[in-house]
């Protein structure tokens, strides 16, 4: 009962988180805000699969919210090394120097 | 003891190139030898398998095969492992296992670059042509199809002259253009016959006699009535198939990309990989889409008419030898279209005994070519003459692969070309004229290469030239003696492939609502004109 | 005669050619050059006698039994509804005559080449295609299936482009060889869409079946007249009929042998021989008949007027060849096949031996062939004159030599059987070339060997040697009393025909319900009469020749100077066929070759394949703008695409 009741108010937390980390996203110029934000939307959906799989009676919601939560520790691990890596060869760690990515 | 003779042929060049890779690459004579071996090897096993089917298919059904073998591949999709051989692909895979022989010995003949790389190549493009050749299945065959490209794309892209770049990624791009074609057809058969029959199956025994629906489609909002589905699906495969052999107009990728190819190469691909077009018409488009094919069959065989015309006329103009024996083949793959599309048992059983012939002839004729090319620095029409005198046995050879390629009768490759011609004629005299006219322009083009190349007082490259070698003699001997025995016995290819022509013939006919209105078959004959 | 023996003999006959022309290709530059004219002549003597051996067996076998067929081997066989084609082999009268003619001239000429090559390199090759003509001959008259026949037609024609070429470095036969083949592969490209309608029509391509069913083709009607026009076509490029007739002259370009085996005795009449053998068609389709009929009297008079223009003593009698076969075609186009045969017959005899002749005078002159300046050879070479005189008095038709019984056998024949509703017209045009078969006859003999020799060459000149004498002087014998010997032996056994042996040999092959009566009936008075005529006809020819070419001086152009310009200037130029067909095939194939090339294939065949690849860099273009490499950017296409998915889904959620 409970849970349906509070399915609208979860899904609109999910839409404001979401909303706040492509905001982040878009507008900050520090890769490693920009990772944060990133995992603000991941876990924004994370909670969309949890509520639904809730909401809908079923596991299958909070298998892919821990496929999801692994799938962004993996990528946590890559991205960390490669801002580390252009730390390391004395770039300074603003996105929108790093435009090599078209060549 | 039961040995699965098809896999172990697929398998046989795939195992060497694996082999080969433990190889060091600086063991020359190592690779060359287990390369030479392996396709020999492969030959042995499909020539002994050739010559010894004769008879009745064994497996039963309207299309059976003599060997054939069945395992379950993607169950959840009907997808087979089903490879059969029957009389029409049996002469075939002979003359692919032959031209991989070939190859493997011209390039051990001469340094290459890279040499293990081309190698393993090279076994890889025979298991993939083998497997076009043998796949019954067709997911199988859309694999092995595409699965050919990609040695052919390394060999083509890495060996040849400077001009490779450019032509192979035109044949790659306009292969693969048709292909994608082809799989679209492919998989709207694929569910259409699942959503009729209820089973999900890519087995082309299965498909036979389709599914697809037969009313025309309709563009919404615009009311245009256009081709029925099966007519649509008949079109993917046959834009992959024209491609392929190629018919005029989607031949430009061919004269550029054979000009460019190292003669190792152009034996198995203008002597096989080419024709696998004009097989895959028979196996798969002629059986599936029997309805189609009908009411296409008169502008097909109109393109394959042009196509011979303009191949001779192309091969006509040229300056470069190599060009113009492209463009004769062209001309004669044209001729090879054209007996498919009369959609008769002389027609078909013409373009199966010529495919083998032209395979033979395109390979030697590339390989004299090259030799001209390497004595004398050039291929210059212009540069070149009075080879006679220096090189009468260069001269012996050339002569005979020339006779061969015009299409003199005594020949092989008359044999074939007789029979595409009466089946053409059975489907209308025109086209069997138009042929004609293309067989005199043949013999114009190929006897002025001939004798330009030959006569005449010798030029300053051709002044001072030697005989071919004994190794380069054995290397033609063989291709010369079958044209000479293909020509005067082509009996045996012909009992061969008539039987399972007979299968395909009939499934081309059998479906359709009307035989054609200028089908006729022959009346009786009477046996062999025994006294 | 049974079916084996007729197997191992045609076997033996084809096998001892087809050896001598490998071994000789194969090892003869190896052998010492006596070798190797013991193999090139030796295989055709071998062949020779096994030919005597089955004419006796031929002439042995009983009435109603003249004829049999052996099956080799299965060509190919396609099954119910496709082509079955047996390598079968008939001997019959009409193919022992042939074998008789191809491998007894074939011998003269072999051991005539012999002396006449002695000085070339070639040899072992020049054997080797001789070898291969005559067993691809052989193919053409022992086939009996009409594809057997075609590659047999295709071989000949194909030796005869190697024969023809054999001086390869000389840039005027290299094009002649080429000209020559490809004018007969385009006759059979005639006959092989015979064969298709034949095919079609019947179902069968064996050549004792299509005659069993030719009662099947409606007499006179469409099919049959296409069919028997396209076998003639076939049959005037082989014979160099007009309008394929353009190749013969140049293709004396080949050595002189060549020319007697190949361009006079034997291929050329193969389309004689095609006629004939197909006469159960011919005779059920009176329009080709009458077209084949017109067309080998048109030719004769035609090559008769060039012949008097030439001056080349080869092309002189190359155009002679040319008028002789054109009267063996109007025979058999009018019905009179053993007259035909015959002439075919007397004419290899008469032709090889003036050819060979020829040769003798074009040797001792070191490859002169201009007659004009020749004259007066008769001094020198004696025997030689008296060989070409039998020949010339054989061609002009003089009484009592071979020409004269052929000759006036076939024209006699024509008085009353010719085509259309007035058939004497074709015979009287015939007693025309009578007239001028004698005046160019002589006229040749005249200039070359009587007058005053007009080079000092002519004095130098020597005798042949042996081995180029002998067989001119057999030649020469046949020719002079071949006719005469068969005409007695007919009045002897009170045969009422003029060569009633020989049309009685072969009646059993040319003894069909629609066919007429076999040779000239002496019973009749117009026979006589026709006969009387045309001889008078040939007489004033040779006297008027005599008249005026025998003076020390000849001129050449005596006779055409004083006909009006144009007539000699077009005879000259053999009416400028070359030039038309140029202009009209030739260069307009070529033209359209090129544009193929340089429009055709850029403009519009590359066009559409470059059009959609232009397309798609274009687009690529396009696109690269937007690849800024800028994360941010990215995002923003990402999250704007994301946002139009969640539009268009609730859109289409509420609709």
């Amino acid at each position: 009962m409970t849970a349906s009741a509070n399915f609208p108010y979860l899904l609109a937390l999910a839409a404001f988180l979401f909303s706040v980390g492509a905001l982040g996203v878009l507008i900050r110029r520090n890769p490693i805000v920009v990772f944060m934000c990133i995992e603000l939307m991941l876990n924004a959906v994370n909670i969309v699969f949890v509520s639904y799989g809730r909401f809908l009676n079923s596991e299958e919601g909070q298998v892919f919210a821990f496929m999801v939560i692994v799938v962004a520790a993996a990528e946590v691990v890559v991205g960390l090394a490669l801002i580390t890596q252009v730390f390391r060869v004395g770039r300074e760690l603003d996105i929108d120097d790093l435009d090599e990515l078209n060549e | 003891m039961n040995v699965p003779w098809l896999t172990v042929v697929l398998l046989l060049p795939l195992a060497a190139a694996a082999l080969l890779q433990v190889i060091p690459r600086t063991a020359v004579t190592l690779l060359k030898a287990l390369t030479v071996t392996a396709t020999a090897a492969a030959a042995a096993i499909v020539w002994t398998l050739v010559a010894t089917m004769g008879g009745s298919p064994h497996s039963a059904g309207p299309l059976s095969f003599h060997y054939s073998e069945i395992h379950q591949w993607i169950p959840v999709i009907g997808a087979t492992y089903h490879v059969g051989l029957d009389g029409i692909s049996a002469w075939i895979l002979a003359l692919n296992a032959g031209v991989f022989v070939l190859g493997a010995i011209l390039v051990s003949r001469r340094s290459t670059d890279r040499l293990k790389l081309f190698c393993g190549l090279l076994l890889l493009t025979e298991t993939m042509t083998a497997g076009v050749l043998l796949s019954v299945d067709l997911l199988l065959f859309y694999l092995f199809w595409e699965g050919m490209l990609i040695p052919l794309y390394f060999l083509l892209a890495n060996y040849g002259n400077e001009n490779r770049g450019r032509a192979t990624v035109k044949f790659i791009v306009y292969t693969v253009a048709g292909s994608l074609l082809m799989l679209v057809s492919i998989l709207s058969l694929f569910f259409a016959h699942g959503v009729a029959s209820g089973n999900l199956s890519f087995d082309l025994t299965q498909l036979l006699g389709g599914g697809l629906s037969k009313q025309p489609l309709v563009i919404p909002w615009v009311n245009i009535t256009t081709f029925t589905p099966e007519q649509w699906a008949f079109l993917g495969f046959a834009a992959a198939f024209a491609i392929k052999i190629p018919l005029v107009p989607f031949h430009t990728w061919l004269p550029d990309l054979y000009e460019s190819a190292p003669v190792a190469v152009l034996v198995f691909f203008a002597g096989l990989v080419s024709k696998l077009g004009a097989y895959s018409f028979i196996r798969f488009a002629l059986t599936l889409f029997p309805d189609a094919v009908n009411t296409f069959k008169w502008v097909l065989a109109a393109l394959a008419v042009v196509s011979i015309i303009y191949g001779a006329l192309m091969a006509l103009s040229q300056r470069d030898i190599k060009r113009i024996v492209a463009y004769s083949s062209l001309s004669h793959l044209g001729f090879i279209a054209l007996g498919i599309f009369t959609l008769n048992v002389n027609g078909i059983n013409g373009a199966v005994i010529q495919i083998v012939n032209h395979g033979i002839i395109i390979a030697a004729l590339f390989i004299i070519v090259d030799i001209i090319e390497q004595r004398t620095g050039t291929r210059d029409r212009h540069e070149l003459a009075g080879l006679e005198r220096r090189m009468p046995w260069l001269y012996a050879f050339f002569l005979v692969a020339t006779l061969a390629g015009l299409g003199m009768p005594g020949m092989n490759s008359f044999a074939g070309e007789f029979s595409i011609m009466l089946g053409a004629f059975q489907l209308h005299p025109a086209y069997a004229v138009l042929a004609g006219l293309g067989v005199v322009l043949a013999c114009w083009y190929m006897l002025r290469l001939h004798q330009g190349v030959m006569h005449d007082p010798p030029q300053p490259r051709t002044e001072a030239v030697g005989d071919i070698r004994p190794a380069q003699g054995l290397v033609l001997l063989p291709l010369v003696g079958l044209m000479v025995f293909l020509g005067v016995f082509p009996g045996p290819v012909g009992d061969v492939t008539q039987l399972s022509v007979k299968q395909t013939t009939a499934l081309a006919h059998g479906y359709a609502s009307t035989a054609g209105p200028n089908f006729s078959g022959l009346g009786p004959v009477s046996p062999g004109g025994q006294p | 005669m049974t079916t084996s023996t007729v197997a191992v003999l045609s076997g033996l006959i084809l096998l001892l050619p087809l050896a001598g022309a490998l071994l000789n290709a194969l090892v003869g530059w190896r052998l010492s050059r006596r070798v190797v004219n013991a193999i090139g002549t030796g295989s055709i003597l071998a062949a020779f006698l096994v030919a005597c051996v089955m004419l006796a067996q031929v002439v042995g076998a009983p009435d109603g039994a003249k004829s049999a067929s052996a099956h080799l081997w299965q060509w190919l066989d396609l099954g119910t509804g496709g082509l079955r084609v047996g390598v079968d082999v008939t001997l019959d009268p009409l193919s022992a005559v042939m074998l008789m003619v191809i491998t007894g001239v074939g011998l003269l000429i072999h051991v005539y080449s012999v002396g006449y090559m002695e000085h070339d390199r070639g040899i072992a090759r020049f054997f080797s295609y001789m070898n291969l003509f005559i067993f691809s001959m052989l193919v053409l008259v022992l086939a009996a299936d009409l594809l057997i026949l075609i590659i047999g037609w295709a071989l000949v024609a194909l030796s005869s482009y190697l024969l023809i070429g054999f001086w390869y470095e000389r840039p005027s036969a290299v094009v002649a060889a080429r000209k020559a083949f490809i004018t007969q592969v385009a006759g059979d490209v005639a006959l092989v869409i015979a064969a298709f309608l034949i095919v079609v029509h019947i179902g069968t391509l064996s050549m004792p079946g299509i005659f069993a069913a030719a009662p099947s083709f409606a007499s006179g009607g469409l099919l049959i007249t296409v069919v028997c026009s396209l076998l003639a076509i076939g049959a005037f490029a082989k014979s160099a009929q007009f309008p394929l007739h353009t190749w013969l002259p140049d293709a004396m370009e080949g050595p002189t042998p060549v020319s007697a085996l190949i361009h006079a005795a034997t291929m050329v009449t193969a389309g004689v021989y095609l006629i004939a053998r197909f006469h159960p068609l011919f005779d059920r389709a009176p329009v080709a008949q009458g077209m084949v009929a017109c067309v080998g009297i048109g030719t004769a008079v035609m090559a008769g007027v060039i012949a008097l223009s030439q001056v080349d003593i080869k092309r002189v009698i190359a155009y002679s060849t040319m008028s002789q076969i054109g009267l063996m075609i109007f025979a058999v186009g009018i019905g009179a096949y053993s007259a035909g045969m015959f002439h075919l017959a007397t004419h290899a005899v008469f032709k090889a031996l003036l050819f060979m002749a020829a040769g003798n005078v074009i040797h001792a002159l070191h490859d002169e062939q201009d007659i004009r300046l020749m004259g007066g050879l008769s001094t020198n070479l004696r025997r030689t004159e008296l060989c070409f005189l039998s020949g010339t008095f054989a061609l002009a038709g003089i009484p009592l030599f071979a020409g004269f019984f052929s000759k006036e056998g076939l024209l006699g024949f024509g008085l009353t059987n010719g085509p259309g509703a007035f058939p004497w017209v074709l015979y009287l045009v015939g007693v025309g070339i009578n007239v001028l078969t004698g005046l160019y006859a002589f006229r040749l003999w005249a200039t070359v060997f009587r007058g005053e020799p007009q080079t000092a060459r002519v004095y130098a000149a020597r005798e042949a040697p042996r081995v180029m004498l002998v067989p001119v002087a057999i030649l020469a014998l046949l020719s002079a009393f071949l006719g005469l010997i068969l005409g007695v032996w007919s009045l002897v056994i009170h045969d009422n025909f003029l060569i009633g042996v020989f049309a009685r040999f072969l009646s059993p092959v040319f003894t069909t319900p629609a066919s007429g009566p076999l040779a000239v009936d002496l019973s009749t008075g117009t026979a006589i009469l026709a006969g009387i005529v045309g001889t008078l006809g040939s007489l004033l020819g040779a006297g008027l020749a005599a008249r005026i070419w025998l003076q020390r001086n000849p001129d050449p152009s005596a006779v055409t100077a004083r006909l009006p310009r144009a007539l000699p200037q077009l005879a000259y130029n053999k009416f400028y066929f070359d030039e038309i067909y140029d202009a009209l095939l030739v260069r307009p194939l070529v033209a359209l070759a090129r544009a193929a090339r340089r429009v055709v294939e850029p403009r519009f065949m590359n066009s559409g394949v470059q059009t959609v690849s232009d397309a798609c860099s274009e687009l690529g273009a396009w696109v690269r703008d937007y690849q800024t490499g800028l994360i941010r950017d990215y995002a923003s296409y990402m999250i704007a695409a994301a946002g139009v998915f969640v539009v268009a889904t609730l859109v289409l959620v509420s609709r």
